[in-house]
């Protein structure tokens, strides 16, 4: 299908699909959020942000893409959260700034505000650090604008460019900031606004995108390292430990030997959710992947072996874990009666 | 001046400057903040005829006994929620002292001095 206008329709339920999936997603946004300060709010910021945004875009009576736009950065503005949110809420107040005058968009209107959104985001902050949201939106920014000169005038094929772009920026984040690379997770910020051009796309379209429709093995393991980054912070005494075993199993449905019953979610979540906690749980139709930390990581592999094979375990003694790392940091402590070194 | 930290291995002294470094560093990293606004008008001048990049401007660390209070002088964007940039400010400033330097403040107070509009 090709959409070569984009009308009030059509952007009223771009904008709607935008908060209705930050709103899904804000969880996992959450939990890549480290930095610029981890404190995992991203996604509930940037979800409130769109949603204020939203309400004020739906109760628009005009036709003219140029005020619902306004009303969407109006109530960004309003509604702006957190670091995140002011950054989102700058991105669209360009892009209501670009479609000044403007009825419906066509491919070269919607770019060029797009564009303009990017243009003004990188303009409100004196240092811009790449490898965040900014990255993402200038390049696909660049990405629309390219096809555009080209004579695209598909806003589905652009739209599409659009987000495959954002896609790659996103996944280049950790090489151009290190912490990101530390953790081993993409830039909250940026991953938001990558599900927000999603959004659009999927609006446009009407189709959804397979990688949205569930969380993937991928970003189970991001999510796993940004948990693990946020309790090293802590610097933990190994005492206050509660579940000392970080363990991993993937399980294949269905396969081996050892099988006793038929796979199903809630049933096998249920059980896992006793035997400790930072509990995640994905699948897809053949392997499930479990994380849990556990005082028992024999009964969370007996009970993977309930469903399937163990394709992959893991076990991790965190306590271990932490004794080392608190090794290399604190200088050892002098015995009161110990005789002063003599200086060299 | 100077903070200092006395611990079993001996004393850790942190000069307010360096302190002041740390601050405006991470305020002039936030997003939103397009310039900070000196209040130590020898300090900051002095720095600027010496053509030193100071990120101390607009900075003044304060200390009373074991309590340590920063105040952040910062000139914003036209068109952001201005209160929102300022919370991130403190956020970012109370995290970085703790992370960069293990200081605790007890306070960090932004002033919100001008508003510019940045090339619509």
């Amino acid at each position: 299908m090709s959409v070569t206008e984009i009308t009030k329709l059509e952007f009223d339920q771009m904008v709607q699909a935008a908060a209705v999936k930050l709103n899904q997603k804000a969880e996992f946004i959450n939990s890549l959020n480290v930095f610029p300060v981890p404190d995992g709010d991203t996604g509930t910021n940037m979800s409130m942000s769109m949603a204020s945004g939203a309400k004020y875009e739906a109760e628009v009576e005009s036709d003219a893409v140029s005020d619902l736009s306004a009303a969407l950065a109006k109530g960004l503005l309003m509604g702006a959260r957190g670091n995140s949110g002011v950054i989102l809420s700058q991105i669209f107040r360009g892009f209501a700034k670009g479609s000044e005058g403007v009825n419906t968009y066509d491919a070269k209107r919607f770019v060029d505000a797009y564009a303009n959104g990017a243009q003004t985001a990188y303009k409100s902050v004196m240092k811009p650090t790449e490898g965040t949201i900014l990255t993402v939106v200038r390049e696909s920014a660049q990405a629309g604008l390219d096809l555009v000169k080209a004579g695209e005038t598909d806003l589905v094929v652009i739209m599409e460019k659009i987000v495959d772009a954002a896609d790659a920026a996103l996944a280049k984040t950790p090489d151009l900031l290190p912490v990101l690379k530390e953790v081993g997770v993409v830039d909250s910020g940026g991953q938001g606004l990558v599900f927000v051009l999603h959004a659009f796309y999927e609006a446009l379209t009407g189709q959804v995108l397979e990688e949205d429709a569930k969380l993937d093995l991928a970003q189970m393991d991001e999510m796993i390292n940004a948990e693990h980054h946020q309790s090293a912070q802590g610097k933990l005494d190994p005492a206050d430990i509660k579940y000392g075993y970080c363990t991993e199993i993937m399980v294949r449905i269905g396969r081996g030997n050892s099988v006793t019953q038929a796979f199903d979610y809630d049933t096998f979540y249920n059980h896992l959710a006793e035997l400790g906690d930072s509990l995640l749980v994905i699948n897809d139709d053949e392997i499930v992947k479990v994380h849990v930390h556990t005082e028992h990581p024999d009964q969370v592999l007996n009970w993977g072996l309930q469903f399937g094979d163990l394709r992959k375990t893991k076990v991790d003694n965190m306590r271990w874990q932490q004794e080392s790392i608190m090794d290399q940091d604190e200088p050892v402590a002098e015995p009161s009666d110990q005789q002063p070194s003599t200086r060299r | 001046m100077s903070i200092k930290i006395k611990n079993n291995s001996g004393m850790i002294d942190i000069s307010n400057d360096v302190i002041a470094t740390v601050v405006g560093g991470a305020a002039t990293d936030m997003y939103g903040v397009v310039g900070m606004a000196s209040r130590k008008q020898v300090r900051d001048s002095f720095n600027q005829i010496l053509g030193r990049d100071s990120y101390q401007k607009g900075v003044v660390i304060k200390q009373q006994g074991d309590a340590i209070t920063v105040e952040v002088s910062i000139i914003v964007s036209y068109g952001t929620k201005v209160s929102e940039v300022s919370k991130s400010v403190q956020k970012q400033v109370k995290y970085s002292l703790q992370s960069m330097l293990g200081i605790e403040a007890d306070a960090v107070n932004v002033i919100v001095q001008g508003v510019r509009v940045v090339g619509e």
